[in-house]
């Protein structure tokens, strides 16, 4: 009968593939564990490798491994060292003027052996300047270059001027662009004549516009963002080949002239001859694809699914998990300019309803750590005689009665007169579409809701949830940020001159007394009264609270035993070329 | 059209997130993509509005405080001169020191939001604190002029503007034709992203339906041939397998058959697809579980559908007919019933090729598996408008293909269409 | 009035009974009776409570709240009667489906050690990530089974009932309309789909996003508006213009057109569709999904109805009650919709099955879900996310395919017994 025959096939393929699938699976498993090859899971994919429009961790991640910067944070010290800089800058200041004099190292050379140069250095900055090209977030950190000199006597020396002081300049320069070869990226040598500060200010002749606006149309093509051959740079790694969205690949140069230069610094270590990079977005499907070993790192794994396979006894043998403090903070700003919240004790009490350990307990799995302040533990100038807020209900009621909030008609919530009107105690919490936002906005309604505040969760998506932001519609909402492990300038999100809608303060804290103090530290090179003013700044924030430190979760990263090194406290907390074979 | 109403602004998200809104980049982007243009071929609207000249009012949030005021007044050239003056005065910015400058661009990006007429007012006040001098007279002028107004109801009558093909519809029709279908806001082109979606889909659905029509076929004769009370129990246990809904199909089965942690031996299938370029071995690893996922549902609908047509069948005249004429149970079976309880089943078949996308989206997501379901998933999760809308019309498409297919197999499966009606046998 | 509507429910409830086999019938009343008395079941307040001298029952606030005729707060704040030696007898299941116990949270199994204080307390089914406990959120499920049902069944079946049966009642020439009438009619609908626009397009200037209630206020202008146009020509043209100037009449070829849109709707991708338009409501709620639903599942419906009310048209009866005189519309309700009311019950039945996997579908994928409101599909997206926690996966499941599979049966018999 017709169907006994398609049965019978349809048995015997199933098992002639069954039988050759198990014995190639192992062949494959022996190849992945023992060679010198990297495969990490990135939860997404690497958008551009257009370093004037790279924001993600990811893409940065790929471009700092296959270009280089003058200098950078070591991922593994966390302290400025020079990379293509012999030494990091000399400055000095006169009349008002900042100079900034620095040197390539001797070795540092590209690809076809040429030198690399101060000329190609300008020939970078005046690339993100390039008033044709779609324009760049990352100009404002650098538009306060003046004037930028070669020293005739040694091209690979140079001098950049600017009368503003600032104190995260030195940093600017340093790492936001990576260098790029000007024989590539600017092969007619278009921007030879222009000088920085021209580009900056917009003031050049208009017979270029048509040769810039051809660079620009060059420099934001696929040519520049994704193509093999044009991205890559002086880095250790050459980036071979990147099929969107599956696999991106880079191999170790033969020859790379840094090998070996400085053994301490984490930017010349190459220890692995290929990495690759595979984005998985979905995290279960990450979690099966790794307990089948198919990665050998494992970035920015659920915690919970950490915590698992923490404890999986099989795992444990091959991998380790390395939990480390990062630099991202979680926190939920509260509306200073909202009615009910415009109430300091208000604000107290509520960051008393956070139930911090549980939170961290189970939305977290335990890996995240609890903070109190912008700055992190470890600088100098923390604070360190600040208390943590501990979950007390209780004393958030009695804050809250202190206030005037008093259940006056017994219905459950508190109330009070806010300008002659009965007002009950209703906030509005808006949560953004992911699971923990939601989870932390649950826990603190209960709480809320057990001492009679009243808490509306509003739900959207991240753009309903920005537009929200940005109108300053809400009296609470959640959100994490990260601080950068140099000096932090408070302005971006402290300063009234950022409360506007795309400015980052979104509480509207501030008033004329703290923008003297912000301004004030931004501009004070003297180490030690400058701590005496943020220590100032952390007081007034623990008075004040408006914000709720929630916790700064740690990184989650698991990395194949037979490598050892690799984990990093800087976003994304992984460190590719450290990973050296034991 | 939907895309109008849809948050922010779509210039930005196009051409790159920071731009300054009275940049030269900002026109030119706006010209490239063709987003001044009216959005359709006509447009009905109060007679006080000049669609085309609105449409090309950028940004979105001016525009939409262009609006607010229009329809508060009714007048369009009073509107028109007052947003054209409030423009002017926030681009002199020169001589200004740095408080001022930025209590300005406050002001800006809350007129750029898209306000009303009561928070205008508020904003002129707010000038006024930074401006002591100056051509306010005749900007407050202006706002009074439009305050003063309040519009009879007959100003909101109907008027059909006619705009031609010169509109957002119109070229967005125009490229999808020739399936250019734009820009995704995720930074890379539609056709790129759906270019390297479609094999997935494609193989994983293919063949699907290639193994659940054998397998259905192959079952329905397996039940067909045994006794009724084997019928009747299997009829009844498809109907109770029908109800289970694919997606958790698909998570039992990952339980069991997929999780390394839980049931090593067990697991032997995986999930995603970066594995499955190893060859066609792993492919079987890999694939087999969405496979089987996909195809469940149809094996056991096409099931249903047959036995159904079957019994049907059997109770018409000529299969007694033919059993008088003493022909076998089999023959009887193989060459009169089968063919002709096939027919309503190719309907089904071409309606289901139709359902191919949203069922894999499902399916995808699951098992991750970069297929045009993910895609569609993605693009809705982050309000990807360009490339929803063309899944919307690729989807069109193939829907209209199924059609096409089913008739072809009614052509290709019954006689009687293929000689045309022919002896009245 | 009121008695005929208990006399047909009882009808369904008798034929119910007759032609179907137990089981899916009387899981559908388990069903019922869980999503009506659900606090009684599964809450975190006492069903009767004596605190303080003074009777309350709190748990019978959250069902008028669902109702709409309560505020969310309550009269009795939760630590007031754990603390004060109050005497309440609390529901079977303890905890709401919204409470989060931090004791048990981080996936607790129904076999694991877990953290309470009295086995009252204990979780039976297990626990989600945060704490829920899955009995309550199953059991919640059954209540939004039972507004999916009203939801989708009262919109696609009203709208299927009414387009698909006129459609098939006034075929293609029975409906005929002097010219006046065509244009009154053909002008008012402009003005009044202007009409609508005028106002959708003013509340998008407004907020820049629709709200359920306008998009309401939209759809009930053309409909009220087109009765008005109605009446106003009845009294001013019908008899007196048109016969006296003769005015020819056309008929309407309603059929067609109503094919035509039918044939439209089902070409255009409807879920996919669905998911543009849900994409665009930036607050996810699950009335919101349902009414979407509704209004796209319709058409299955309709032509159900359709094929329905052609077979009946053509019976004897029918046309006996024409000789009698009766009108159109009599005839319709009083005579065809009796005789198909059944074959509408069963496709209802489908549509809303269909619905309830897609509700289920769709909160799997995490869209559509509003934040506290737990269904058996919200379940399933937690089980997702930990495969580990069968209990989150198992147990939704096999309700969900129990439910789905009940409603098809008894939609089968029914079709099956006329």
């Amino acid at each position: 009968m017709r169907f006994n025959l398609v049965f019978k096939c349809f048995i015997s393929l199933s098992f002639i593939l069954l039988s050759f699938s198990c014995s190639k699976e192992t062949a494959v498993k022996e190849y992945q564990r023992n060679g010198n090859n990297v495969v990490v899971r990135v939860p997404s994919d690497v958008r551009t490798l257009n370093p004037t429009f790279a924001f993600d961790s990811y893409s940065l991640l790929v471009l700092r491994t296959i270009n280089q910067y003058l200098a950078n944070y070591d991922l593994e010290t966390q302290k400025i060292v020079p990379v293509l800089l012999k030494d990091l800058a000399t400055i000095s200041e006169s009349e008002g003027v900042m100079t900034y004099t620095m040197e390539i190292r001797e070795e540092a050379t590209w690809d076809d052996g040429k030198p690399i140069t101060a000329y190609d250095v300008a020939t970078s900055l005046k690339l993100l300047f390039n008033p044709k090209a779609k324009p760049s977030p990352y100009r404002p950190y650098l538009n306060f270059i003046d004037s930028f000199e070669i020293d005739p006597a040694n091209n690979k020396k140079f001098t950049i001027r600017s009368s503003q002081k600032y104190i995260l300049a030195e940093e600017a320069l340093y790492m936001v662009m990576p260098i790029h070869q000007a024989s590539i990226y600017d092969a007619n040598g278009l921007l030879d004549d222009l000088l920085i500060s021209d580009l900056i200010n917009g003031d050049f002749d208009a017979s270029l516009e048509p040769g810039l606006a051809l660079l620009a149309e060059e420099y934001n093509s696929e040519k520049f963002s994704s193509d093999p051959a044009f991205v890559n740079g002086s880095g250790p790694y050459r980036m071979t080949e990147w099929k969107a969205g599956e696999l991106i690949t880079m191999v170790k140069k033969e020859n790379w002239w840094g090998e070996g230069l400085d053994g301490s610094n984490s930017w010349f270590k190459a220890y692995p001859d290929t990495i690759s990079l595979k984005p998985v977005t979905d995290v279960t499907t990450a979690v099966q694809m790794f307990s089948n070993n198919e990665f050998d790192v494992a970035i920015a794994l659920d915690s919970k699914d950490f915590v698992k396979f923490s404890k999986n006894e099989s795992l444990i043998e091959e991998y380790r998990f390395e939990a480390e403090p990062t630099n991202t903070v979680f926190l939920v700003y509260q509306n200073m300019k909202s009615p009910i919240l415009s109430d300091k004790k208000v604000r107290q009490a509520v960051s008393k309803l956070f139930d911090y350990e549980n939170i961290i307990a189970n939305i977290f799995d335990g890996l995240g750590a609890r903070i109190n302040s912008p700055v992190g533990a470890s600088k100098p100038y923390y604070d360190s005689t600040s208390e943590m807020i501990s979950y007390d209900p209780e004393a958030a009621l009695a804050l809250l009665n202190e206030a005037g909030w008093l259940d006056s008609n017994s219905d459950g919530i508190l109330d009070k007169e806010l300008n002659g009107v009965r007002t009950d105690l209703s906030l509005s919490y808006v949560v953004s579409s992911t699971a923990a936002a939601e989870n932390i906005a649950l826990y603190f309604q209960q709480a809320a809701n057990d001492i009679g505040m009243d808490i509306e969760i509003i739900k959207k998506d991240r753009k309903g949830w920005y537009e929200i932001v940005q109108q300053r519609a809400f009296d609470l909402t959640m959100n994490g940020t990260g601080f950068s492990p140099g000096l932090d300038d408070f302005k971006q999100m402290f300063h009234t001159e950022s409360n506007t809608p795309s400015g980052q303060n979104r509480m509207q804290f501030g008033n004329s007394e703290t923008d003297e103090l912000l301004d004030a530290i931004i501009k004070n090179f003297d180490e030690a009264s400058r701590t005496e003013q943020y220590i100032e700044f952390q007081k007034i924030l623990v008075d004040e609270l408006p914000l709720v430190w929630l916790m700064a979760p740690l990184s989650r990263v698991v990395i194949h035993d037979r490598f050892e090194g690799g984990s990093s406290g800087l976003s994304p907390n992984i460190c590719l070329g450290c990973m050296k074979m034991k | 059209m939907l895309k109008e109403a849809a948050v922010g602004d779509e210039v930005l998200s196009l051409c790159g997130e920071e731009i300054d809104v009275q940049d030269q980049i900002y026109q030119d982007c706006v010209r490239a993509y063709k987003l001044d243009k009216p959005s359709f071929y006509i447009s009905v609207n109060p007679p006080f509005v000049d669609t085309e000249a609105l449409a090309s009012v950028f940004p979105e949030g001016r525009r939409s405080t262009f609006e607010k005021l229009l329809y508060a007044c009714g007048d369009w050239d009073l509107v028109a001169k007052f947003d054209e003056q409030i423009n002017d005065q926030f681009r002199q910015v020169e001589g200004l020191d740095a408080d001022r400058i930025i209590a300005l661009k406050s002001i800006k990006s809350t007129y750029f939001r898209g306000i009303g007429l009561d928070e205008t007012e508020g904003l002129l006040e707010r000038l006024a604190q930074i401006f002591p001098l100056v051509d306010l007279e005749g900007l407050n002028k202006g706002f009074e002029g439009i305050k003063g107004i309040n519009p009879h109801i007959w100003q909101y009558r109907p008027s059909i503007d006619f705009h031609g093909f010169d509109n957002r519809f119109h070229a967005w029709w125009r490229s999808a034709i020739v399936f250019d279908f734009g820009q995704s806001f995720r930074g890379r082109s539609v056709n790129a992203l759906i270019k390297g979606s479609v094999k997935y889909t494609l193989i994983l659905n293919l063949i699907a339906f290639i193994l659940s029509i054998i397998t259905a076929l192959g079952f329905v004769l397996f039940v067909s041939a045994r006794s009724s009370k084997i019928q009747q129990k299997m009829d009844g246990l498809s109907s109770m397998l029908l109800a289970i809904p694919r997606f958790w199909l698909a998570t039992l089965l990952i339980f069991f058959f997929a999780n390394n942690i839980l049931f090593p031996h067990l697991s032997f299938f995986k999930i995603g697809v970066s594995g499955a370029t190893e060859g066609i071995f792993s492919y079987f690893q890999y694939l087999s579980l969405p496979i089987f996922c996909l195809a469940f549902p149809i094996v056991i609908l096409l099931y249903k559908l047959l036995r159904e047509n079957i019994n049907i069948e059997l109770q018409k005249q000529y299969v007694q007919a033919a059993r008088a004429r003493g022909l076998k149970e089999k023959t009887i079976f193989r060459s009169y019933v089968l063919p002709n309880a096939v027919n309503p089943l190719l309907t089904a078949i071409g309606s289901m090729v139709s359902r191919l996308l949203v069922g894999s989206v499902i399916i995808e997501s699951i098992f991750f598996i970069p297929g045009l379901g993910g895609l569609l998933f993605d693009a809705f999760m982050s309000n990807d408008w360009p490339v929803l809308y063309a899944l919307c019309f690729i989807s069109g498409i193939m829907t209209l293909v199924g059609y096409i297919i089913s008739d072809i197999l009614y052509f290709l499966f019954d006689p009687k269409l293929r000689i045309g009606g022919l002896q009245n046998g | 009035m009121v008695k005929k509507y208990f006399s047909s429910i009882k009808q369904l409830w008798f034929s119910l009974r007759s032609s179907n086999p137990k089981f899916p019938v009387r899981w559908m009343l388990v069903i019922l009776f869980v999503g009506v008395f659900l606090e009684f079941l599964s809450s975190d307040k006492p069903i009767v409570a004596k605190v303080e001298g003074n009777w309350y029952m709190p748990a019978i606030g959250n069902t008028l709240f669902e109702l709409g005729l309560n505020k969310r707060y309550n009269t009795i704040r939760r630590y007031k009667w754990s603390k004060h030696d109050a005497f309440m007898i609390m529901p079977l299941v303890p905890y709401a489906s919204t409470s989060i116990d931090l004791k048990n949270a981080s996936y607790k199994g129904p076999f694991d050690e877990q953290n309470y204080t009295s086995i009252r307390y204990r979780h039976w089914l297990g626990t989600d990530k945060i704490g829920r406990d899955v009995l309550a959120g199953l059991l919640n499920g059954c209540r939004v089974v039972l507004k999916i049902i009203f939801l989708v069944g009262i919109i696609s079946g009203f709208l299927g009932l009414i387009l698909g049966g006129f459609s098939g009642f006034y075929g293609d020439d029975m409906i005929r309309w002097s010219l006046t009438k065509l244009l009154a009619y053909f002008l008012g609908g402009i003005l009044f789909a202007y009409a609508s626009y005028m106002l959708l397009k003013l509340q998008i200037l407004e907020s820049s996003q629709l709200d359920l209630r306008t998009l309401l206020f939209a759809f009930l202008i053309p409909v009220v508006g087109y009765m008005i146009v109605g009446q106003l020509h009845k009294l001013i043209f019908a008899n007196k213009l048109d016969v006296r100037f003769g005015i020819p009449t056309i008929a309407i070829p309603l059929d067609s057109m109503f094919y035509f849109v039918i044939v439209l709707l089902t070409a255009l991708p409807v879920t996919v569709m669905l998911l543009a338009i849900l994409g665009y409501f930036q607050t996810p709620s699950l009335v919101l999904t349902m009414s979407l639903f509704g209004l796209v599942l319709w058409k299955n419906i309709a032509r159900i109805i359709r094929g329905e009310v052609l077979r009946v048209k053509g019976e004897d009866y029918i046309q006996a009650a024409r000789q009698l005189g009766l009108k159109s519309r009599q005839i319709f309700w009083k005579h065809i919709y009796p005789n198909i009311r059944k074959q509408f019950y069963v496709v209802v039945a489908t549509v809303v099955s269909l619905s309830l996997l897609i509700e289920s579908a769709l909160s799997f994928l995490g869209i559509g879900m509003a934040v506290g409101e737990i269904s058996w599909g919200v379940l399933l997206n937690q089980g997702k996310l930990n495969i580990a926690a069968y209990w989150l996966s198992l147990f939704p499941g096999i309700l969900l395919v129990i439910t789905v599979y009940s409603l098809n049966t008894i939609a089968e018999g029914e079709k099956r017994d006329n």
